[in-house]
């Protein structure tokens, strides 16, 4: 008698026990499928999401004065441009903050309106992230204008502007935000150089930093420590309740993570060796009698390992394609930012029908190592 | 073939020490056919699975042919389970999600042939199943099944049967038809050691061992 043979014909006599061992591999499957898609598209979406928050972090001179600054909302003092060339040098995967942009901010007046004029550089981003640059990219001889600029001046989306000497056509619809973006004019740092006769100059960087830390760390002092062995010229500025809504955001996900899906192969595994651990008891006059046929450990052993590994194939098959499904299904309404890059991962199904094979056997290997350690004559005795 | 010497097998049931075997010594010689007597409790299973390498003296040796038994490892001793011992017990331990020729078939110690599945379809035949070769065990009357458990003995063409008990669960009918076999067995030239209850077998055995409290009281 083969022992494939040998297995399927038990596994359709016990079927319940089949049913059931078929049933909670088959979850854990779905669950490692969804949650593992679901990591992804929340690891994107919980990306934008922060992104969309804005940068939390403001680099200023030195020597600014923060009463003025919070006040006016930028620093009357400059620095050179260059120091944001030599921070995004400095943009690794070991620092603690990314998506660099430089600018120059002052205030102005544009027909007897004041106005706060604010020209962005380019965004520089860590090497190899390939990260999308924060907020909005302003192409040349454009401007974006806040609502209230757009109002009082008559203006909106396609207008030409005369801001200074120069005539920018607006490219944005102007919405009122109710933030101070609603009396800004964005621009091109170099146009706004020029504008502001200070070529060569910014007076702020504004970056985002990437620290999830625990409560018991100050990421400020973090922050500070790395930014000033840089830049020591320099006034970090953090928004901290931005940076906390980030962290947040974050450590919940990590959290989730690092807890649902060990939770689940734990309790799979364990259902599954409790199955297996009943499949030995029952079996207790069948493992006698093929020890007195002369049967090895070894295939003993292969009976309820293969039976396992046979299961697990079975619940792979089920678990990838149902777990496929429902994340496709309603993957969309958890995470409509991102929808459109859910989707099927291939390698991950791959992977699942190979490993939950093993992680079956694994499950049952203890039960396997009971019934190869059995003695036989006491079965065989108890007539 | 098979010498017991001075054989004592002590168990720990609850707590307390139980003596199966006390100094059992007796040789089985080739084609004998041995009725093995006694009360229950005499320590007749304990001596069937000592001989057929099942279970492990606590003093004392089996020889086996030349085979020092339980100096062989597991796996020696299996393999010479498989092709040179029958068992037939008397609950029959057939298999049960495995039909007729399947548990004759699971003897077979490697994947079986074409060979063993003639030999297992002639046993069928012989043992008046032959007719029922796809059913399974508890489709089967039980005198059908001890029949079965005979033929699935029988596959390897040991040299030897231990059997325990094997007409214990049959009406008098079937328990001759399957003592029947066991004659057959030995008139081929087998060695049958049979453990029994009853006198059913001792007009054919050569040879009655007696056992109480382990001991050897009468050979």
């Amino acid at each position: 008698m083969q022992l494939w043979t040998q297995i399927i014909c038990e596994v359709g006599f016990r079927k319940l026990n089949a049913f059931f061992s078929v049933l909670g591999l088959t979850l854990a499957v779905i669950i490692v499928v969804a949650s593992q898609l679901i990591a992804e598209s929340d690891e994107r979406e919980t990306r934008r999401v922060t992104r969309d928050m804005g940068f939390n972090l403001r680099l200023i001179p030195a020597e600014t004065d923060l009463g003025q600054f919070y006040r006016d909302g930028f620093s009357r003092f400059a620095m050179d441009a260059t120091t944001l060339d030599r921070l995004a040098t400095q943009l690794t995967n070991n620092v603690s903050f990314n998506h660099l942009v430089g600018s120059l901010r002052r205030g102005y007046t544009i027909n007897g309106q004041s106005i706060l004029l604010v020209g962005l550089s380019k965004t520089y981003v860590a090497p190899g992230q390939g990260k999308k640059p924060m907020g909005f990219v302003i192409k040349t001889n454009t401007i974006h204008i806040g609502s209230e600029i757009a109002r009082v001046q008559v203006k909106n989306k396609g207008d030409t502007m005369q801001v200074g000497m120069q005539q920018f056509q607006i490219s944005n619809d102007p919405i009122e935000t109710g933030t101070s973006d609603d009396i800004t004019i964005f621009a091109r740092l170099e146009d706004v150089q020029s504008i502001l006769g200070l070529s060569g100059k910014i007076n702020e960087i504004e970056a985002i930093d990437c620290l999830c830390l625990t409560a018991d760390e100050d990421p400020l002092a973090i922050l500070r420590k790395e930014i000033g062995d840089i830049l020591p010229d320099v006034q970090v500025v953090h928004k901290q309740k931005l940076a906390d809504a980030r962290a947040k955001q974050r450590q919940t996900r990590e959290k989730v993570n690092a807890v649902v899906l060990p939770s689940v192969l734990l309790a799979s595994a364990v259902w599954v060796a409790l199955l297996a651990v009943f499949n030995v008891r029952d079996r207790r006059q069948e493992i006698g009698i093929l020890r007195a046929l002369g049967k090895s450990g070894w295939r003993i052993a292969g009976l309820f390992l293969g039976k396992a590994v046979l299961l697990g194939f079975v619940a792979a098959g089920f678990g990838v394609v149902f777990g496929m499904w429902a994340v496709l299904e309603f993957g969309p309404s958890l995470f409509p930012v991102t929808k459109k890059a859910i989707q099927v991962n291939p390698l991950l199904a791959f992977q699942l029908v190979f490993a939950t094979p093993l992680f079956a056997a694994f499950a049952s290997f203890i039960p396997a190592m009971l019934a190869v350690s059995h003695d036989p004559a006491e079965t065989l005795r108890e007539d | 073939m098979i010498r017991c010497d001075e054989v004592t097998k002590t168990f720990c049931k609850n707590g307390s020490k139980v003596l199966s075997l006390d100094r059992f010594t007796a040789d089985i010689r080739d084609g004998e056919f041995i009725a093995v007597r006694g009360p229950s409790g005499s320590g007749k299973t304990t001596l069937l699975l000592t001989l057929g390498g099942m279970q492990r003296p606590s003093t004392g040796k089996v020889q086996f042919d030349e085979h020092d038994l339980y100096a062989l490892s597991q796996a020696e001793r299996a393999n010479l389970r498989s092709r040179q011992i029958g068992f037939v017990f008397q609950m029959f331990y057939l298999v049960p999600y495995l039909d007729l020729l399947g548990n004759v078939l699971l003897a077979s110690p490697g994947k079986p042939g074409k060979v063993e599945r003639q030999r297992a379809a002639e046993l069928l035949e012989q043992f008046g199943l032959s007719n029922r070769i796809a059913h399974r065990p508890d489709e089967l009357s039980a005198g059908e099944r001890q029949r079965l458990a005979v033929a699935r003995a029988l596959l390897n063409r040991p040299k030897i049967l231990l059997a325990d008990e094997p007409t214990g669960n049959l009406d008098p009918d079937n328990a001759a038809v399957v003592i029947d076999h066991f004659v057959q067995f030995h008139q081929s030239g087998g060695t049958v050691v049979l453990v029994t209850h009853g006198t059913a077998a001792d007009t054919f055995a050569n040879r009655i061992i007696r056992l109480n409290q382990g001991r050897l009281s009468g050979d």
